[in-house]
């Protein structure tokens, strides 16, 4: 009786486990050969964007929406479900860092090039020298690759650029008698700092109440590469030989005191400190500024305004001023799952592959040498953009830390704006500070291998 | 024998205990494996209906969560608002009391305490629409003035950036006042407005309850969203209200516009809707004020959660309880069972035991019986041999062959008495004893005892008083062979018992006489012998016992008078009782019960030889009789016997001759056969049948007597039924023949 009953029990417990193993083989031979799935998370932050090779594409979402549908329901390694988020440009970096090791966790990240470098120092950005083919490799000119690298591997990949420039409203140079200055031709002109004291001086008598001659704001770290480029005025690399901001020199500390001169001359709106680049563009767009910033995607809403608008490049004291160069392009995260990295890569390489969605870049100043002269008889504009390119610098400096080197730069603005303090002072502080932070990224620095 | 029928009943008791328990148990079983499948399904019911009451309470309570977390962050907007309302207007009545002279020192000041507010911009609007901001920009916007004149003093708003292409953000919250008037070079200021980051609200929400699942939005009358409704939302999901719960299905029989007309009367109210495949809870309350709802939900499955950890917890105390419970009532169950089997064991084993001992007792009763049978059979037996040895020498000597015979004859009366005694007992123990009433005489049943008796009387010169005066009926029904065995037991016990010159009274007394017919007699027996001891007399009727055996006493018995004479007794219906001491002397008072009725007296004792001789019947002689018999020496008393009654005899040894020797004799041959039963070859029943079916009927139908040395009533029917006339024991009684062959032989 002992023994049957052992003999059932055993029986029974050997049937069990051979369920079990049965099962488990063949969960695992479905789940072998079931295509893996797969949530891909792209985010970018609010671009204005226009593409001549499609109109209804007006910023970077539009963008990445009409790829990711495309590339969902035409991807046959895996079921990918592609989710692109826009989020605000001063909360984007936030929701980047905050959603790490969420299943919210970006996997690709389209952004201007200074805002996302940061990311490759964290280690969770990965190379994408294997995605990068000869072709594509040679239809974006190595200006752009140069700015991808780093230690010798590719971390971004450029889509287009934008090229900030200075821009002027005709009309009221007209009406403050600049007509000399002002250029017929789509160019973007270059004007020496004499020439820009006569305009500024003219433009601060001659305007109307209310009516201010030149942008300056301090509120908040928006904007803060062009007061960057101010600083370059006088002839200041603004940068060392180590990357490290350098301005307690002669050139840097005379370019603080030339714009310490032009708020005093009431060159700039009064306590512009309290002002944001959006309340300048919203003077400019008013009438109520005469030279603020533009670029190829903000010319569009200018002229729907109804201004007309000349380009001129940042001061320099040697007569060829300087543009602010916005590469923007793609970076892929890791975040541990190695198909969700392989479909990330595959993302972009669909991008680089797919001339539809390669020429939607076409509008901009697109990296893709081939884009560029399928559209360039639509691309009229963008020319001028092309042949400024050499007047473009690093504003960066290629630091690891350029988002903590933002948040601390534009309160010594401030101060410089206030007046409170002396040239070497505030040159003395902005290098003390922001170092600081360039030292620190320099510190926690790793890359991904 | 009581002590065994006893013994059976009680193994018939046991017997039946078990295959009873068995069957219990199988019904124990089953009543609780139902007990618990009907506990189970009751326990399955309350449960569900506990959880289904239990989740309706958790819901309504979360909901009353929700609806003061909702209360809380409304509170907290209004506070917020409230600091900005009161920061603008002091602003503009900061800026009114001023009394700036331009517009550009106005606007000037206006940046600079613009940056208390931590917002975007502030802005003066004017009674015809033209907004003076922070910024310095001064634009015209009538729409915003239509907007917010309708809002009395104080208002907030949700408006889209028209600088969205430029400015980032998508949306603005607009927090203003309506300010005391004042005009600075013709522009009439009545507004104070300031601009804000749509999430401005955000932070003061509770947006982490219910463990962050818990969402909490502001809505406006036309279903905008004020504030995202999720903090992780992104721009491009910020859309409308009820645009977000066209996909949704709505329950309770709430439809958009319904909720549209609820939101528009300032109603406070609940729904529940799925979206999704998830199941939400979601409420809404107005703010007072402003034209605001606010808005929560939580998914049901957070309420589910709540209530099923709650529930979880609950289920596994209730499911223990039960299984508790249920080990509890098995172990007690099983212990009982366990017990009562133990106790039955303990009760089977005490029985068995006591079985077990009677039978040692029995056992050993049986062996000293068998001892003491072996002694006392042997010494009649060896006197029989002994007797007829020395007659054989002296056969010349007619009296002393005579003395020897007479010897023997004695010898051979009491074996036979012995083994009559052996015999009534297994008749008793086997309920084969039968009361055989007929009409009797007590007084001459009395009277042939005391001839009985009266040689032994006389033999050991004791002094017998047979008192039967007192008996007014004296013809009764009885078995006059049962009342002799009873009596002359008794009396030859005391005639044993009591030395010589001893006395026995013998004394018989019609007690009394009950109304159908029945006398009650006592039979009382004293004797002046050596007693019994008191621990003999608990066992003086039980078989095989006796208190001094045979050679101890050198007097002999079988052991099982006594116990004979009680079951007679009882048979009849009596009882019997006994005084005795030790050396005093011994009573017996037997009373037995008797139907009234004349009695013819009969007798059925072995003729002694003086009765051998009586005269034979002349039709007898000539007869010739078929002897079947396998015993040599049975078939030469029987010859011996027959032959000296005048009958021809002629011997077979088994059946199968007989039956051969009678088909082929004449018919008429012989006149009757004696067939011996249990012989070698062919029995006698089976020699009978074949006989009965001969072709001759003369031969066929010609008498036959059974001839055993058992006379038991089954004996004398298997005869019957086997064909044969009649039924004769051994030794043959003479009269009984002679009785018996008158019968057959006349018919």
């Amino acid at each position: 009786m002992k023994n049957k009953k052992i003999v059932v029990i055993l029986s029974v417990v050997i049937f069990l486990l051979v369920l079990v193993i049965v099962g488990f083989l063949c969960f695992n031979y479905i789940k072998k050969n079931e295509k893996p799935k797969v949530t891909l998370n792209i985010k970018t932050p609010n671009i204005a964007m226009n593409s001549v090779a499609d109109s209804s594409i007006n910023n970077s979402f539009d963008f990445l929406q009409k790829v990711a549908n495309a590339f969902s329901s035409s991807y046959k390694e895996a079921e990918v479900t592609v989710n692109v988020v826009q989020h605000e440009q001063t909360k984007i970096d936030d929701e980047i860092t905050e959603s790490f090791g969420t299943s919210d966790a970006v996997d690709v990240l389209y952004r201007e090039y200074f805002n996302m470098s940061k990311y490759i120092h964290t280690g969770k950005v990965v190379p994408l020298d294997d995605i990068i083919s000869e072709d594509i490799r040679n239809d974006i000119s190595t200006n752009y690759w140069e700015n991808s690298t780093l230690n010798g591997k590719t971390y971004m990949i450029p889509y287009l650029g934008y090229q900030n420039t200075l821009c002027y409203n005709k009309k009221l140079f007209k009406e403050a008698g600049l007509d000399k200055y002002i250029s017929s031709e789509d160019i973007i002109q270059n004007w020496t700092l004499d020439e820009w004291e006569e305009i500024l001086s003219t433009l601060q008598k001659r305007l109307p109440e209310n009516t201010y001659p030149m942008m300056m704001y301090a509120k908040d770290y928006m904007g803060d590469t062009h007061i960057m480029t101010l600083l370059r005025s006088h002839g200041s690399s603004f940068f060392d030989e180590n990357g490290r901001i350098k301005l307690t020199t002669k050139e840097g500390i005379d370019a603080i005191k030339w714009l310490m001169d032009y708020n005093q001359k009431g060159y700039f709106p009064t306590n512009s400190e309290n002002l944001e680049i959006n309340d300048c563009s919203k003077l400019f767009h008013n009438g109520q500024l005469a030279i603020f910033m533009n670029n190829i995607a903000l010319n569009p809403g200018v002229l729907e305004d109804g201004l007309e608008v000349g380009n001129v490049n940042f001061p320099s004291i040697t007569g060829n001023g300087f543009n602010t160069t916005f590469i923007t392009g793609f970076e892929v995260f890791d975040n541990g799952d190695e198909n969700k990295i392989k479909v990330a890569k595959d993302f972009i390489k669909f991008i680089y592959q797919t001339d539809e969605f390669l020429d939607l870049s076409a509008g901009q100043i697109p990296s893709s040498k081939k884009v560029y002269e399928k559209y360039k008889d639509k691309l009229s504009s963008v020319t001028k953009y092309i042949q400024n390119s050499e007047n473009g610098w690093n504003f960066t400096g290629n630091n690891p830390n350029w988002r903590d080197v933002r948040e601390v730069f534009y309160p010594n603005i401030k101060d410089l704006l206030y007046g409170q303090m002396s040239a070497e002072d505030i040159a003395k502080k902005i290098e003390e500070t922001c170092n600081e932070k360039i030292d620190k990224g320099y510190l926690n620095s790793k890359l991904h291998e | 024998m009581p002590n065994n029928t006893v013994k059976k009943k009680k193994d018939r008791k046991i017997y039946k205990t078990k295959a009873q328990q068995k069957r219990l148990q199988i019904i124990r079983n089953i009543l609780l494996v139902f007990l618990i499948i009907i506990l189970l399904i009751i326990a399955g019911i309350a449960f569900w209906l506990f959880y289904s009451y239990f989740t309706d309470r958790v819901i309504y309570s979360s909901i009353h969560n929700m609806e003061e977390i909702s209360e809380h962050d409304k509170k907290s907007i209004y506070a917020s608002l409230e600091y900005r309302w009161m920061a603008g207007e002091s602003i503009g009545t900061e800026i009114r009391q001023s009394k700036y002279k331009d517009i550009k020192t106005m606007l000037t000041n206006l940046n600079i305490k613009g940056q208390s507010l931590e917002g975007i911009d502030i802005a003066l609007v004017t009674e015809d629409g033209k907004v003076y901001n922070s910024n310095y920009s001064v634009s015209e916007d009538k729409q915003l003035l239509e907007s917010i004149s309708n809002l009395g003093d104080r208002f907030v708003l949700r408006k889209d950036n028209p600088d969205y292409k430029t400015d980032y953000r998508k949306e603005l919250l607009l927090v203003g006042s309506k300010l005391q008037p004042f005009t600075i070079e013709g522009n009439k200021f009545t507004y104070i407005v300031s601009y804000y980051d749509i999430d401005l609200l955000q932070d003061e929400l509770k947006i982490d309850s219910f463990d962050g699942q818990g969402y909490s939005s502001v809505i406006d009358s036309d279903g905008n969203f004020i504030v995202y409704i999720n903090k992780n939302n992104n721009l491009f999901k910020r859309d409308n209200f009820y645009d977000r719960l066209n996909n949704a299905k709505l329950k309770d029989g709430f439809t958009i516009q319904k909720l549209k007309d609820k939101i528009a009367s300032k109603e406070s109210f609940n729904i529940e809707y799925s979206l999704n495949g998830k199941e939400y809870i979601m409420t809404l309350t107005p703010m007072q004020e402003i034209d605001w709802y606010f808005v929560m939900y939580v998914p049901k499955v957070v309420f589910e959660q709540r209530s099923s950890s709650l529930l979880r917890i609950f289920t596994i105390l209730i499911a223990f309880i039960l299984i508790v419970t249920v080990l509890v009532i098995y172990l007690l169950f099983r212990n009982r069972s366990q017990k009562k089997l133990m106790e039955i064991d303990i009760m089977h084993r005490d029985q068995l035991q006591g079985a077990l001992d009677l039978a040692k007792q029995a056992n050993n009763s049986k062996t000293n019986f068998l001892n003491n049978m072996s002694h006392d059979i042997r010494t009649p037996m060896n006197a029989i041999i002994g007797f007829t040895t020395l007659a054989s020498k002296h056969i010349d000597d007619k009296e002393k062959v005579k003395d020897y015979l007479e010897k023997t004859m004695q010898s051979s009366n009491h074996l036979l008495s012995l083994i009559n005694d052996v015999l009534d007992m297994s008749r008793i123990e086997s309920g084969k004893m039968n009361i055989d009433e007929k009409e009797n005489n007590i007084k001459d049943i009395i009277k042939q005892i005391e001839n009985i008796v009266q040689a032994d009387i006389d033999a050991k010169q004791l002094e017998l008083e047979v008192d039967s005066t007192n008996i007014p009926h004296e013809n009764i029904y009885c078995d006059k062979l049962r009342i002799n065995q009873i009596l002359l037991n008794l009396l030859s016990n005391s005639i044993k018992f009591t030395p010589n010159k001893g006395k026995i009274l013998f004394k018989i007394v019609e007690k009394s006489v009950s109304k159908n017919g029945y006398g009650l007699y006592e039979f009382r027996i004293k004797d002046t012998g050596i007693g019994m001891s008191s621990d003999y007399l608990k066992e003086l009727f039980e078989p095989f016992t006796r208190e001094r055996n045979s050679t101890v006493s050198g007097i002999q018995g079988t052991g099982l008078g006594m116990s004979i004479t009680k079951n007679l007794v009882d048979m009849m219906g009596g009882n019997i009782s006994v005084k005795s001491k030790v050396n005093q002397g011994t009573e017996f008072i037997v009373n037995l019960k008797f139907k009234l009725q004349e009695i013819h007296k009969e007798e059925n004792t072995i003729n002694n030889l003086e009765n051998i001789n009586d005269k034979i019947e002349d039709k007898f002689v000539g007869k010739r009789i078929l002897l079947v018999e396998d015993n040599a020496m049975n078939r030469e008393i029987a010859t011996e016997y027959l032959q000296d009654f005048g009958f021809l005899v002629e011997n077979v040894k088994n059946g199968k001759e007989a039956c051969d020797i009678l088909q082929n004799s004449k018919p008429g041959y012989y006149d009757l056969v004696l067939m011996d039963i249990q012989m070698p070859i062919m029995n006698g029943y089976e020699a009978t049948k074949i006989i009965r079916k001969f072709e001759n009927k003369d031969i066929a139908n010609i008498p036959i007597l059974a001839m055993t040395a058992n006379a038991f009533e089954e004996d004398k029917r298997s005869a019957i039924e086997a064909g044969m006339n009649g039924h004769l024991a051994k030794p043959i009684d003479i009269v009984e023949f002679k009785n018996i062959l008158k019968k057959i032989l006349n018919k």
